[in-house]
């Protein structure tokens, strides 16, 4: 948010879901986290680097550490994988989510559904 | 009420507890908050500031806006509280009222939302009538007389 922390992303082919997990909703502050699913050579920092946490064993989480806003989800089991928090985009606008991860992890009073959906 | 309830973020530095009945339970889907957390909305719920109080850690301090201070964990970024002194909606005033991001409280499930404000800041895939059902809704600052 304070523009400390910049980036950049080739968009081709994204796709784009949301996470019910506990470590995502905390790590966001949100009921729920969407983000984009990129390939490592489509996402670059432009200015300073996110600060990275490790939220758990094998799991990196970047966040801006002026304004604290949380940015990147990179796991090694998923090494060909940067998750990006879509609400951080300038334009989020083409990225709707088409899935929840973690719906078991869903909050009881999140009555989110897809864009589209009816039911 | 000598009921509490304790929170803190996803690392454990920082935590809180809140002693006191919400008085506000919502969603702020601003371009702000939006941007200080990384989510499309965040859930608060508002207490009276002697009804909060940080019990481990020192949060970060961050002025979002002239009037807008934030607090979050430095060591893993959870966002935590949001104080103002000027929000036109008076019960935020910041003598009187600090709102809490309830995603971080041990309970995440005891205050669900039941107001939104700022539904017309979302991202065009999120219907604010989708997220909150039922919801009393605030489209402008201070606009607490809205249907």
């Amino acid at each position: 948010m304070c523009g400390a922390v910049r980036y950049a992303i080739d968009d081709v082919g994204a796709v784009a879901n949301y996470c019910h997990c506990r470590s995502c909703r905390m790590a966001t502050g949100g009921p729920v986290a969407a983000f984009v699913d990129l390939k490592p050579g489509a996402f670059a920092w432009t200015r300073d680097p996110a600060t990275h946490y490790a939220s758990s064993p094998g799991v990196r989480r970047g966040f801006c550490a002026t304004c604290g806003t949380a940015l990147t989800y990179e796991a090694d089991d998923t090494p060909d994988e940067v998750h990006v928090m879509s609400p951080t985009l300038d334009d989020s606008t083409p990225f709707a989510p088409s899935g929840f991860f973690h719906e078991e992890e869903r909050l009881a009073w999140l009555h989110l559904r897809l864009s589209g959906a009816t039911t | 009420m000598t009921e509490h309830h304790d929170g803190g973020c996803l690392c454990g530095d920082v935590r809180y507890r809140v002693s006191a009945q919400p008085v506000i339970q919502c969603y702020c889907c601003c371009a702000t908050c939006r941007g200080a957390s990384g989510a499309a909305a965040i859930p608060w719920i508002a207490v009276p500031n002697s009804g909060y109080a940080i019990t481990k850690g020192e949060p970060v301090t961050f002025q979002s806006s002239d009037t807008v201070i934030r607090q979050f964990c430095g060591r893993c970024g959870t966002a935590l509280n949001y104080r103002n002194t000027d929000y036109p909606d008076q019960r935020f005033q910041t003598d009187t009222l600090v709102a809490v991001a309830s995603s971080s409280l041990d309970d995440i499930e005891a205050f669900p939302p039941n107001e939104v404000f700022h539904g017309d800041e979302l991202p065009s895939w999120i219907d604010p009538e989708n997220l909150c059902p039922g919801a009393k809704h605030h489209h402008g600052q201070g606009d607490d007389q809205s249907p």
